[in-house]
């Protein structure tokens, strides 16, 4: 079955698009999808990365008592502020508290902190740094200034790619899509393969296009709207998405202490809901003040439900009910917009199975995006180019790849160095040092070592396989913990499990295509309307 | 195969096309979703379906503007499309 073609002039147009926008994000691209992979399960591997907070057994939270350690014990806490207790998860014990610090003529510091749920002791900047390091990588964050903003114009023009990527492929789309050849010359298996997992993927690939432009770019959409609409007030639009936004505070409200009532306010939740939800997240605003209100985020214990999230609040003083929106009864539909791409962004529906197959398609997308450019290069090595072209376009391609797959080792790095490193000298940033300078030196080796793509790439597998396996012996050697073990956390015992997956895997097929055969694109046919 | 390179635009052409994608693109975007946001029994959905669509439409047109044989031509189109939904907003708000 053939679908009508674009025209000729149209077809290279976009042709080119597709290929130029890639060719210049690769490597971006390819470290987004790459960190975004692991960060999916950023939770689930708190534990792996926190010895301490393997032990800790929750067992009830008293949001009252957090609130009053955290005034009296953090200097220059501006209590009356937007406070936030996120509450401990099966993943990770440990509470986390989101407030302010207001100092005398300084601008307002955003604080962010883990806390142990039982002492109440609260982490340095940040104990443990695996999961915070690859999520920030994955929006470039660590690129100073710019690096948000280079990341959201690459989920701009990822939504481009894609776009000119289904264009290409248009005419010959639906044959495509069921077209996976495992037989014939290698390249004739790249270009399909680039081709079917782009399709399969194309879905996923372009949710992740917008909803990263949307957590990045957001400003660029809002602000103009903000300006028309609400003569510049976000908290008018804000309110529209989470309706904690639209309790009313104001702003001489007189002073008056009635922070005792959320114990039992939080009791009435917890017997009203606790049956069907669990509190995500307890948030104060004018703790003591007269109009002080109390919020909470609940998620539904039911994996089947996309839209889980539900929204209460009361204002301290009565008791009265603020506002009331549980999924499935009294939930509005305007507050399922915002949080259904933060689902779809986040994998946070459907349990742990969603994730496992978010994970396989980042990597499939991670795929998708070195074969394109290894097509680009293969394309070009012929007689019509130069050899300094040619060798140009090998550079740029090493360069590129050796840089892409040096982050697997050193994702594997940066996991054993938060044992090592950090477990000495408690220091988050000497982690993150080994970690961006192995990823260098796995870059300079990759790059300095290897004649051709093939053998840089079955170095990586390689090294980065054997150090997966040292991932898990590290673990076991240093905490003890061994994932046989039955007592071992079930957290800690499948982020080892999967990481000697990983291992396994990737010196399997370093291994086996060390073995096959490379044919010389000299002696390959050109199949009929492959490229073109 | 490579693209044909016969197609391809000139180097200052390609200049006004790519500023054209980028910030031609942003200011259709931006004006349109103005231009809806004015009808009010529906201003709260489409400011928040915005949040989606306003990427959408702003990479759809990053693609169409390079379908143009002239980058002035392109620049043109897309200042008069901004002007006339922001006229339009300013009308019906």
């Amino acid at each position: 079955m053939k679908l009508k073609a674009p025209g000729n002039r149209a077809y290279n147009i976009f042709f080119h698009l597709h290929t130029v926008s890639g060719l210049i994000m690769t490597a971006a691209l390819f470290v987004i999808f790459f960190a975004g992979a692991f960060t999916l399960f950023k939770s689930e591997i708190f534990m792996w990365s926190d010895p301490v907070a393997r032990n800790i057994a929750v067992k009830h939270i008293d949001p009252l008592a957090v609130l009053e350690h955290i005034a009296d014990s953090i200097p220059d806490f501006d209590i009356d502020d937007e406070t936030a207790i996120i509450y401990p998860t099966s993943s990770n014990p440990k509470l986390t508290i989101h407030g302010h610090i207001k100092r005398e003529g300084e601008p307002e510091i955003h604080y962010t902190r883990e806390m142990h749920p039982l002492t109440f002791e609260i982490d340095p900047a940040t104990a443990a740094t695996i999961g915070e390091t690859l999520y920030r990588l994955h929006f470039l964050d660590q690129i100073p200034l710019l690096g948000r903003w280079i990341a959201g114009f690459v989920s701009l023009f990822f939504i481009l790619s894609v776009i000119t990527g289904l264009l290409v492929h248009w005419k010959n789309m639906v044959n495509k899509f069921w077209g996976f050849v495992t037989k014939g010359s290698w390249k004739r298996i790249w270009t399909n393969s680039h081709t079917v997992f782009g399709l399969i993927g194309l879905p996923y690939q372009l949710m992740y296009a917008v909803t990263g432009a949307f957590y990045l770019l957001l400003f660029l959409a809002l602000m103009p709207m903000v300006l028309v609409f609400f003569e510049g007030d976000p908290e008018k639009v804000y309110g529209m998405a989470f309706p904690s936004y639209q309790v009313e505070y104001a702003e001489d409200a007189a002073v008056a202490d009635y922070s005792s009532h959320i114990t039992h306010i939080t009791e009435k939740v917890q017997k009203e809901y606790g049956e069907a939800f669990h509190i995500l997240a307890v948030q104060t605003r004018h703790l003591y003040k007269e109009d002080g209100a109390v919020n909470y985020i609940l998620q539904s214990k039911d994996p089947a439900l996309f839209s889980s999230f539900g929204h209460l609040a009361y204002r301290l003083s009565d008791g009265s009910e603020l506002y009331n929106e549980i999924p499935q009864s009294t939930k509005q539909f305007r507050y399922e917009i915002i949080e259904a791409i933060q689902h779809l962004h986040f994998a946070s529906f459907g349990g742990v199975f969603v994730k496992v197959l978010y994970f396989i398609l980042a990597l499939f997308t991670c795929f998708v995006i070195i074969s394109g450019l290894l097509i680009w290069k293969e394309a070009r090595n012929n007689k019509r180019y130069t050899d300094q072209q040619r060798r140009f376009h090998h550079r740029y391609t090493m360069a590129n790849l050796s840089l892409c797959l040096g982050l697997f080792p050193a994702v594997a790095v940066l996991f054993m160095a938060e044992l090592m490193v950090a477990g000495d000298f408690d220091e988050p940033s000497r982690t993150n040092l080994v970690f961006f300078s192995s990823w260098l030196l796995f870059t300079l080796l990759g790059y300095f070592l290897n004649a051709d793509e093939k053998r840089l790439t079955r170095m990586n597998l390689l090294v980065g396989g054997i150090l997966s396996l040292c991932v898990a012996l590290t673990n076991g050697i240093l905490t003890s913990d061994w994932f046989f073990l039955t007592d071992t956390n079930d957290y800690v015992a499948y982020t080892d499990i999967s990481w000697i997956m990983i291992g396994l895997l990737s010196i399997g097929v370093g291994i086996f295509s060390g073995k096959a055969k490379q044919i010389p694109i000299s002696q390959m046919k050109q199949p009929q309307g492959d490229c073109k | 195969m490579p693209a044909n390179s016969k197609y391809f635009s000139p180097r200052g052409q390609r200049v006004l096309k790519i500023t054209a994608a980028i910030f031609g693109g942003y200011f259709v975007a931006a004006s349109f979703h103005f231009m809806i946001a004015t009808i009010e029994p529906i201003q709260e959905i489409v400011i928040l379906f915005s949040s989606i669509t306003f990427f959408l439409l702003w990479g759809i047109l990053t693609v169409t503007t390079f379908l143009a044989r002239s980058g002035w031509k392109i620049w043109g189109i897309y200042l008069l499309l901004t002007s006339v939904f922001g006229i339009l907003t300013w009308i019906l708000k």
